[in-house]
């Protein structure tokens, strides 16, 4: 079942919550009403009482007293008819209205046990013609003591209250229908941001995502977490696409350079016959700038097979000191071209990981030194054990400061400190992120740290085999 | 005709200064880096200026917003990786001339070069005649009255430069700057030796001159007859 909508669920606990405060108030109105009416219908009943008895003492035939009693009850304009008895000190009962004529004093009392002298009873009565409220009143009299009972009908009464019930409802019905419209209207408003967001978020495209500014000022307060959190989203997003079209861009630089310089190079070597020196140089130069590109989609690849899967394949113990020293032979002759000192200082330790990971990743941390350092300085590698089963391997040249802002995008493809992005300064600018890729396998860490007195430090810190 | 290359990859600038002297008998300069690309440009009377984008110390969007600040309004055609239609808009915007994305084809560049100067000169046409002589820039050929002539290469490139700016004087410090590179042995009377060659291998007669020597002037490209 789909749920229920905010507009729907609001209404109906508002309807819940009023029906309840509704009943409540009539179930109120009504006790009040009745407590009343009965009151005033007592009151009533007292005062004809009282009328009868001084008829009673008054020294009229009997029929004319029975009229002057009728009157006073109301006899002729009420219905059911009312009824009296009275009687004094023991004498004929005088009865009337809904009462046969020749009705004793119990008939009427129905056996209720008399009120003391000068006090009146009040009770409920139930007749063949309905239901009545009557009074008892036992009064001592010059002539005696008078018993007098009369009771009028409480049909009337009963119809008041049924009225009132039933107008209570209505506009209590009225209420209600007029509160629930009301407040699904003023939900409807009250949502109308979010609709409006979600109308701007309909419109979010690759293109546009950096530029939709959703308001979370405007929505409801309760909403606008989730909004300010989409708006945060696609902050995200913006820059994650900022970031691959960067890498785009980067990466068509880099093969369009070779591939002009290549190019160029062909096409005007062959614009006109040329001499012998003149066609090798074309040669030359046209293989220097395959073997970059060569080595770019090498680069490229590697990065590509590990974006493919998160784990590490072909894993076995390595030991990094042989690693190291191997790496040292065939980067020495580099290393002397340059009249650079590549000096070792490792204390064994054995990793887990891919070896051939491994050689790459010390291959490109000591291509950079020897690249990026100055000729004839020292490049010092050293490993380290360190607590807690890790070993620390330093890569140390004295190559200038790198600058403090291009620190934490060394480790980002195609980054390149040098905005030219020239071949003259180095590689394509990925040899640090497969460097990173490599490391993050290994659940080790990266960190490059320059200072232009002692030089720059790339560390890596690998979990030992224990 | 003069041209400067901002360029730091230097095999391509080497390649393209190449072929501009080959193909088209330019002077070419060669800067590697912004900054001295930029000092460059502002001290010499360049013809054409060809501009990389990412260039270390001096991006060449900024040399290009610098250059035009300054009123150089020497023709600069961009050369650059950066294809994306803002960059070539932004680029346009700044006030560059033309704008060709690596790789490309080295005809179309010099092409594009030649119709660059041209344009600046206020010649649509490759083909510019003056009296009986006529010269073709694009093949580089030259003919006399409908009959071919054979120019060295300095020859001709002076010839064109005068023909770019015929009916005006030409002082000898202009055919200097605009002839010659950095890297040429530029001698004063040099200029005189190519002058009078040219005279003999084009002047109709000694009565019908088309070039002419302005005495403390300069030289005059026209016919212009006694």
């Amino acid at each position: 079942m789909r749920p229920l909508s905010l507009k729907w669920r609001v209404s109906l606990l508002v309807l819940a919550a009023m029906v309840a405060a509704i009943i409540a108030v009539l179930a109120v109105a009504y006790a009040e009403t009745k407590e009343l009416v009965v009151a005033e219908t007592n009151q009533a009943l007292l005062a004809m009482s009282k009328g009868i008895v001084s008829v009673l003492q008054q020294p009229e035939p009997v029929a004319v007293r029975k009229k002057q009693i009728d009157a006073i009850v109301g006899l002729s304009h009420r219905t059911p008819a009312p009824f009296y008895a009275a009687s004094l000190s023991g004498g004929d009962v005088l009865a009337g209205g809904s009462l046969l004529e020749r009705a004793t004093m119990k008939d009427v009392t129905g056996g209720r046990a008399a009120p003391a002298i000068d006090r009146s009873t009040f009770f409920d009565s139930r007749r063949p013609s309905g239901h009545y409220r009557a009074i008892w009143t036992r009064v001592r009299t010059d002539a005696g003591e008078a018993n007098i009972v009369v009771g009028v009908p409480t049909k009337g009464v009963q119809d008041e209250l049924k009225e009132l019930v039933t107008t209570l409802l209505l506009i209590g019905a009225g209420v209600i229908g007029v509160a629930v419209v009301l407040v699904m209207l003023l939900v409807a408003w009250g949502l109308r941001p979010i609709r409006l967001t979600a109308q701007r978020l309909m419109k979010v495209t690759a293109s546009n995502v950096g530029c939709v500014e959703l308001d979370g000022k405007r929505v409801p307060q309760e909403i606008r977490p989730f909004v300010e959190s989409v708006s945060a989203m696609l902050g995200r997003l913006d820059r994650a696409m900022r970031q691959q079209k960067t890498f785009v861009a980067d990466a068509s630089h880099e093969f369009r350079t070779p591939i002009a310089l290549a190019k160029s190079t062909v096409q005007l070597a062959l614009i006109k016959d040329r001499t012998l020196p003149e066609y090798q140089k074309a040669l030359h130069d046209t293989l220097g700038n395959l073997r970059r590109m060569e080595h770019l989609v090498e680069e490229l690849m590697v990065l590509a097979r590990m974006d493919e899967s998160a784990g590490l394949p072909d894993v076995a113990d390595v030991d990094l000191a042989a690693l190291l020293s191997e790496l040292q032979e065939v980067f020495s002759p580099r290393a002397e071209q340059r009249g650079c000192r590549l000096v070792m200082n490792v204390q064994p330790a054995v990793v887990r990981g891919n070896p051939n990971h491994l050689t790459r990743l010390f291959s490109n941390l000591l291509d950079n030194a020897l690249k990026y350092g100055p000729e004839e300085s020292t490049i010092q590698v050293s490993a380290v054990q360190e607590p807690e089963g890790v070993v620390a391997i330093t890569v140390h040249d004295e190559g200038g400061c790198i600058p403090a802002d291009d620190l934490p995008h060394l480790f980002t493809r195609f980054y390149r400190a040098d905005p030219s992005r020239s071949q003259a300064s180095g590689g394509a600018g990925l040899g640090l992120a497969i460097a990173k890729e490599i490391v993050i396998r290994h659940g080790g860490q990266i960190a490059i740290t320059s200072d232009p007195h002692s030089g720059t430090d790339v560390c890596v810190r690998l979990h030992l085999v224990q | 005709m003069r041209v400067l290359i901002v360029e730091d990859e230097r095999q391509l600038a080497e390649n393209i200064a190449g072929l501009l002297r080959e193909q088209a008998s330019f002077a070419v300069d060669i800067s590697l880096d912004g900054e001295d690309g930029h000092h460059m440009a502002l001290t010499n009377p360049y013809d054409l200026i060809i501009l990389d984008l990412m260039l270390p110390k001096m991006d060449g969007l900024a040399i290009l917003r610098s250059l035009r600040a300054q009123r150089v309004q020497t023709p600069v055609l961009i050369l650059t990786a950066r294809d994306a239609t803002e960059d070539v808009v932004q680029g346009l915007d700044l006030g560059c001339d033309d704008y060709l994305t690596k790789p490309f084809e080295i005809a179309e560049l010099a092409a594009r070069c030649k119709a660059l100067i041209r344009r600046s000169h206020g010649h649509a046409a490759a083909v510019v005649t003056v009296g009986p002589v006529t010269i073709n820039t694009t093949a580089r050929q030259v003919t006399l009255q409908g009959q071919p002539v054979i120019l060295q290469a300095m020859e001709y490139r002076l010839l064109e430069y005068l023909a770019m700016r015929a009916g005006d004087i030409v002082s000898k410090a202009d055919l200097l700057e605009h002839l010659y590179d950095f890297d040429s042995e530029n001698f004063s009377n040099v200029i005189e030796v190519y002058i009078s060659s040219l005279r003999r291998k084009l002047d109709p007669g000694p009565a019908h001159k088309l070039i002419h020597t302005i005495r403390g002037q300069g030289y005059l490209l026209q016919e212009r007859r006694p």
